[in-house]
């Protein structure tokens, strides 16, 4: 009797341990531990994303939805794109749900640039800077925080993209829909500007 | 380059984005120049400190994902339920239909009452454009003539 084993359709973890599609092929059928693997690779770049869109007290519950709303979605994923950019898109788009929503009832998310991060700056306390840097350190912070609350919304959000969420900037441009060029030009923009209006940082 | 770098040029270093090769040479050998642009990417790294401080705690996160995720069970039921409302809702229809009436045994549909049926309504079309009476309308060619020999010439 021939027996075929089917070793290309169901693929183990170990040959497949380091690659996302695999992981979402294995997730699609049901695996769930491949997909709890690729929420431990995304869920800080997700939780990130939506830190600034949606802020601090919603950004932990926002992250989950947008996790559990790709799970559902795995079908959906094209495996010729990068996962991380998909993820990144389902999360954009899950909190400018929730905004929109909030304004239809009328309520107010509270943004990330006026979230009083001010308030956590015992969580950043640093024994090797003495007191009087260290306050100097977080009223640069705050002032970075209120230049960047005034920059233009598209600029403000490619800004926080690139470097809170740390996405390079063919990734932005992927999840945003635009050009990579237009990526380029509102990064610079936007860090042009914050550098002249906070004069000397140090 | 003798003179610092303008804030453009180091909004484009701090941005990681392509430097000219005068301005990449000139901030490899300036200090100056190239503590601003460090000064500013520090101040940038300071807050993402911050708002990381803020982060949930990663292992927790995971569990409450993963506890929220369907089963494979409640997937195919949420897919069958999809399919089962839409056969209801068809077969619901033509339910109601037949009860009012309007599905005919031969499957054409009834026309609500006191409008004509397709077939009273050709039949005026018909009439209509049968009538040679009607003002602005004149048959140039009864017998379909003149546009043969035109589509013919067009053909030779």
């Amino acid at each position: 009797m021939l027996v075929l084993r089917a070793t290309s359709m169901t693929p183990t973890r170990s040959d497949l341990s380091t690659d996302d599609r695999a992981l979402v092929l294995m997730a699609r059928n049901g695996d769930r531990d491949a997909f709890g693997e690729l929420v431990r690779r995304h869920q800080r770049r997700v939780w990130m994303v939506c830190r600034q869109y949606v802020g601090a007290d919603e950004a932990d519950s926002v992250a989950q939805d947008s996790l559990v709303k790709a799970y559902t979605k795995l079908g959906s994923f094209d495996s010729r794109a990068a996962f991380t950019t998909w993820i990144t898109r389902i999360a954009i788009n899950t909190c400018l749900d929730l905004i929109r929503q909030r304004k239809r009832e009328g309520l107010r998310v509270v943004a990330a640039d006026d979230d009083g991060e001010l308030d956590v700056t015992e969580q950043v306390a640093d024994d090797e800077i003495d007191p009087e840097e260290r306050s100097m350190q977080l009223q640069a912070v705050d002032r970075l925080r209120e230049c960047e609350a005034r920059l233009p919304e598209r600029q403000r959000e490619i800004f926080r993209l690139r470097f809170y969420a740390e996405m390079d900037l063919d990734e932005i441009a992927a999840s945003l829909s635009v050009h990579v060029g237009t990526v380029k030009t509102q990064l610079h923009r936007a860090v042009h500007r914050l550098r002249r209006e906070l004069g000397d940082v140090r | 380059m003798s003179n610092h770098l303008t804030t453009e040029e180091i909004a484009t270093a701090v941005a990681e984005l392509e430097l000219e090769a005068a301005i990449a040479d000139h901030l490899e050998n300036c200090v100056a120049c190239r503590t601003e642009v460090a000064d500013l990417a520090g101040l940038i790294g300071d807050r993402r400190e911050v708002i990381l401080a803020d982060e949930p705690d990663w292992v927790t996160q995971t569990e409450q994902i993963l506890d929220r995720l369907p089963t494979g069970v409640e997937a195919a039921d949420r897919q069958r339920a999809r399919w089962l409302r839409s056969v209801l809702a068809v077969a619901a229809g033509l339910v109601v239909a037949a009860g009012l009436g309007i599905l005919r045994p031969d499957g054409t549909v009834e026309p609500p009452a006191g409008e004509p049926s397709v077939e009273e309504i050709l039949a005026e079309m018909d009439e209509l454009l049968s009538d040679d009476s009607i003002p602005g309308f004149e048959i140039i060619d009864p017998d379909g003539d003149e546009l043969e020999t035109y589509f013919n010439n067009g053909a030779s």
